[in-house]
C-alpha cells in the first residue's frame, strides 16, 4: 500500500514535471479561419432579392393591363378602356329569407340562472384581467 | 491524502487565471463573438494537444486531431448544458475524436487483460532518472509514455496532468469505475516498467 502511495506520487511527479506539449504557432488560427469560411457558407442569400422578385411581379402585372386595356383585340377594334362603358353590370338581387325568432315563455329559474351565469362570468373576466395586470 | 505542488502545476494554474472563467467565453461564443471561442481555445489548446498526442503518438495527427475537436466542440456549444465542467466535455470530445482516427488507422480495443505485476522494489531503479538533466529526464519520460497503450497513456494524462477525477474520466472515456481504475493501475505499472527499461539502457549508455 505504501509503495502504491510511493508509485502514485513518483506518476504525478514525473507526468507533472513533463508538462504539457504545444501545438504549432497557427493552431488557434487555422480554427478560427475554417469556423469563418463556415459561418459565410452557411449564410443563405438568395440570387434575385424579395424587393427584385416584387418588381418583376409588378411588372409583369402591369404589362397584362396594359396589354388587356389599351392593346386592341383586332385591327379596328377600338382598345378594350373604350368599351368598357358599353358592359352591362349585372345586376343581383339577394332575398334573406324572413326569420321570425319563436317566442319563449321561460320560468322564473330559468331566468335567475341565466342572471346568476351572467355575473359570475363578469367577476371571473375581471378577476383574470386583473391577474394579466400583475403578471 | 496530502498532495505536493510541483513548479509546473503552480506555473499552469497561472497561466489559467489569465483567463476569465469558461461560462464567460461560452457565452460570448454563443452570441456570436468568434474572437471569444479564439480565447477558449487558447486557453485549453495545450491540455487538449497533449491529450491527442498522448493518444495518436504522432505530433501532425495530434494536431488535427485537436482542431477537429475544436471545431467539433464550437458546432455543438449550444448542446453543452454545463451539467459537467466544460473541460470534461472537451475532452469527451477529444478522445472520441483521436481514437476514431486510431480506429481508422489501426484494428484499436481497450484490452484489460495482461496486466504485468512489478517487483516491490522496481521504484528504486528509477531513482538514475534523477540523476539526468531536466531536458534529458523530460526526453526519457516522453519516451515511456510513448511505450504505453493510447489508452493507458490517455488515462494517465488525464488524471494526473489535467487533474480529472474518476468520476470525471468514466465520463469522458465513457467506461465503468473499475475499468478506469483497472487502466490507471495497469497505465502506472507500464509506465514504471517502460521508464525501468529506458533508464537502465540510457545509464548503461551513458557509463
Amino acid at each position: 500500500m505504501k509503495n502504491q502511495g510511493k508509485e502514485d506520487e513518483y506518476i504525478r511527479q514525473i507526468i507533472t514535471e513533463l508538462g504539457t506539449d504545444e501545438p504549432s504557432s497557427n493552431f488557434r488560427r487555422s480554427i478560427l479561419d475554417k469556423l469563418n469560411q463556415k459561418n459565410s457558407v452557411s449564410i443563405y442569400k438568395p440570387v434575385i432579392s424579395s424587393f427584385t422578385w416584387k418588381l418583376i411581379g409588378g411588372s409583369i402585372a402591369a404589362i397584362v393591363v396594359i396589354v388587356l386595356l389599351f392593346v386592341p383585340f383586332s385591327e379596328n377594334a377600338p382598345p378594350q378602356l373604350y368599351q368598357l362603358s358599353d358592359y352591362a353590370i349585372p345586376k343581383f338581387s339577394i332575398s334573406f329569407p324572413k326569420i321570425s325568432l319563436p317566442t319563449l315563455t321561460l320560468p322564473d329559474l330559468v331566468g335567475q340562472s341565466i342572471i346568476a351565469f351572467c355575473v359570475l362570468a363578469l367577476l371571473t373576466v375581471v378577476s383574470s384581467l386583473k391577474r394579466w395586470k400583475i403578471s | 491524502m496530502k498532495k505536493n505542488v510541483t513548479f509546473f502545476q503552480v506555473l499552469a494554474s497561472n497561466v489559467k487565471m489569465r483567463f476569465q472563467e469558461d461560462q464567460h467565453y461560452i457565452k460570448k461564443t454563443l452570441e456570436g463573438n468568434l474572437n471569444a471561442y479564439g480565447q477558449l481555445i487558447q486557453k485549453h489548446e495545450k491540455y487538449v494537444y497533449t491529450l491527442a498526442l498522448r493518444i495518436l503518438k504522432n505530433r501532425e495527427e495530434a494536431e488535427e486531431a485537436a482542431q477537429d475537436a475544436f471545431m467539433k466542440a464550437f458546432h455543438a456549444l449550444k448542446n453543452f448544458e454545463g451539467n459537467s465542467k466544460f473541460t470534461t466535455w472537451l475532452y469527451k470530445i477529444v478522445y472520441n475524436e483521436a481514437l476514431g482516427r486510431l480506429r481508422k488507422s489501426k484494428n484499436y480495443t481497450i484490452k484489460l487483460d495482461e496486466v504485468e505485476v512489478l517487483d516491490s522494489d522496481s521504484i528504486d531503479y528509477l531513482d538514475g532518472l534523477k540523476s539526468l538533466q531536466l531536458i534529458e529526464r523530460k526526453e526519457l519520460i516522453k519516451q515511456g509514455l510513448d511505450a504505453l497503450k493510447p489508452a493507458e497513456s490517455a488515462v494517465l494524462t488525464l488524471f494526473y496532468l489535467e487533474e480529472q477525477s474518476i468520476k470525471e474520466i468514466e465520463e469522458i472515456m465513457s467506461l465503468t469505475s473499475s475499468h478506469v481504475k483497472i487502466l490507471l493501475h495497469r497505465g502506472r505499472k507500464s509506465l514504471l516498467e517502460s521508464l525501468r527499461a529506458i533508464t537502465k539502457s540510457e545509464l548503461i549508455h551513458l557509463l
